[in-house]
């Protein structure tokens, strides 16, 4: 059992994936507790799609190599969280609207853009399932570095954030910056996306986001519980999903998310307090 | 409880609240027109208009959630936006009660803006978590979550919030709005201990009765004002039929609105 389970570390590909599925496992989850909270799926959704022509621009002009396609994402990335707010407010369009129609359009540019070169469909499903398992060194580096940055960013934020996401108004009496906090939080999702590229790509990020810290709400009726019980759940589905993969013979990035909802399933069935068994076990007869 | 601390930057000779000439428009819509009226030291004043009358509007502005298009509002001789000293009550609907908070951790929120950016709460503001807590009666269920309690029970979380933001002046929005007659009971309990603490309280109301029976003065709006005084004048049923463009009297009142 044990060495079944040690042999696939023999392989750096498969030791460095693990490492960059744990990393994006923990810093989605934590991020994603306030996409849950905030009710951001969907523009974390758009987000993720949004990114696909500032890679396909970034592979187009340098031959696709990884540690550059990282910037050109990262800054199509702010780009278009900041402009979705930009767009609803001159059109005057319900936010989701804006999110629609900007995603739909960047999403078509992108593969667009793709479509122009030689090897179209290996590329693209690169981009839109991500290759945790072709992670290098200095890939992991960058998804280290940005990663902790976005955690600490959220970690010395707390108060304010949490202030911001219950009680927007309350956070105005208190004379925050709601303003300048609510776009660091997008830059903040926006970082979070372009660092989780690689392991689960753009088609499935939001199941990142948004599932692990959904569990984490099933589990804790606190936020640093939430994040807590969300960031295990997210490197758990990183390490078991990957596994998976390797086992069986599927791809990683729809085994991480396969793995992920089976935990939000089991947990959702079994948590105490809010499980539907735990409910059943002490509801009165 | 220490009221103390933010007492010196206030001029204290200036009205606590001064609101000349304001008005506040969407557009071409207008919210409020050029309202003008003052709020003397703990006294406790009922907003009462029809639905649309800009009663939550006029809150806003208050807390300096809102500003106004024209006009000036002033606590104490400054705008509202440099003080923290003014607490908003949001209108229950307004919130989303499945959030992982606790009861604590809503009251300590308060504090948030007296830390400042990136300081974390120390022992004094839990002290005083602890205490806003107590006075309003829910210190005992401060570590369960926020949806778990009774709708008059999380009303009091959030006075307690606004007691712990150590609020002169509280705007309490629709406070009775969804609640049954016990826990409005227990409303007015807490509203005779901000009387104590001579904290200075602008509550809007649907029932005239109450606001007749409860407050020290009555406001009659409907993006004007209609009247701002003594319940018996300010409640006279010309002026209120006025008020409610002939729909409603005194004395049959809008019970039925207040559910």
């Amino acid at each position: 059992m044990i060495e079944g389970l040690l042999e696939p570390l023999q392989y750096g590909f498969m030791v460095r994936g693990l490492v960059a599925a744990i990393i994006v496992g923990v810093v989605c989850s934590i991020v994603g507790t306030y996409v849950v909270l905030r009710g951001m799926a969907f523009f974390g959704s758009a987000l993720a799609h949004s990114v696909l022509p500032g890679l396909a621009a970034g592979y187009l002009v340098t031959g696709a190599t990884r540690g550059v396609l990282f910037w050109w994402g990262l800054a199509t990335a702010i780009l278009v969280s900041l402009g979705i707010g930009v767009v609803s407010k001159a059109a005057r369009l319900r936010e989701d609207t804006a999110i629609g129609i900007l995603f739909a359009a960047m999403f078509a540019l992108g593969i667009a853009l793709i479509s122009s070169a030689g090897s179209y469909a290996v590329d693209l499903t690169h981009f839109l399932f991500g290759n945790v398992l072709g992670v290098s060194t200095a890939d992991l580096w960058q998804i280290g570095i940005f990663g902790a940055l976005v955690v600490g960013v959220i970690l010395a934020l707390y108060k304010e954030f949490l202030v911001l996401s219950f009680d927007p108004t309350l956070a105005q009496t208190m004379r925050l910056p709601t303003r300048a906090l609510d776009s660091l939080l997008l830059v903040l999702i926006a970082v979070t996306i372009v660092v989780s590229l690689q392991t689960v790509g753009i088609a499935l990020m939001v199941a990142m986001l948004v599932t692990p810290a959904a569990t984490g709400t099933l589990l804790s009726k606190r936020l640093p519980g939430v994040m807590l019980s969300a960031a295990i759940v997210g490197a758990l589905s990183g390490v078991i999903g990957l596994y998976a993969s390797y086992f069986i013979g599927i791809a990683s990035g729809p085994s991480i998310v396969l793995v992920c909802t089976a935990i939000f399933l089991l947990t959702l069935v079994l948590a105490p307090g809010r499980g539907k068994v735990w409910q059943w076990l002490v509801a009165p007869k | 409880m220490k009221r103390g601390e933010w007492q010196d930057r206030h001029d204290t000779d200036r009205p606590i609240l001064q609101v000349e000439g304001v008005t506040l428009r969407y557009g071409e819509q207008i919210a409020l027109e050029e309202l003008s009226f003052r709020l003397e030291i703990g006294e406790q004043v009922a907003v009462v208009g029809p639905n649309g009358a800009g009663k939550s509007t006029l809150l806003k502005l208050v807390a300096g959630i809102l500003r106004p298009t024209r006009g000036r509002i002033q606590i104490y001789g400054h705008r509202p936006s440099r003080h923290v000293c003014v607490a908003y009550v949001p209108q229950r609907s307004e919130i989303d009660w499945r959030f992982p908070v606790t009861v604590f951790d809503v009251a300590m929120m308060g504090r948030s803006g007296q830390l400042g950016l990136l300081r974390r709460p120390g022992q004094a503001d839990r002290d005083l978590v602890r205490q806003s807590l107590e006075i309003v009666g829910v210190d005992h269920l401060a570590d369960r979550q926020i949806g778990e309690l009774s709708g008059g029970q999380q009303q009091r979380v959030f006075i307690a919030r606004a007691l712990a933001q150590q609020a002169e002046l509280m705007c309490l929005d629709e406070p009775l709005t969804g609640l049954d007659v016990n826990a409005q009971a227990e409303i007015w309990d807490i509203l005779d201990v901000l009387r104590e603490q001579n904290v200075t309280s602008l509550v809007t109301i649907h029932n005239l009765d109450l606001a007749a029976e409860r407050f020290d003065r009555v406001m009659l709006l409907n993006k004007a004002l209609f009247g701002f005084g003594p319940p018996e004048e300010t409640l006279s049923d010309s002026q209120v039929a006025a008020a409610y463009g002939g729909r409603a009297s005194f004395s049959e009142s809008v019970t039925s609105l207040d559910d």
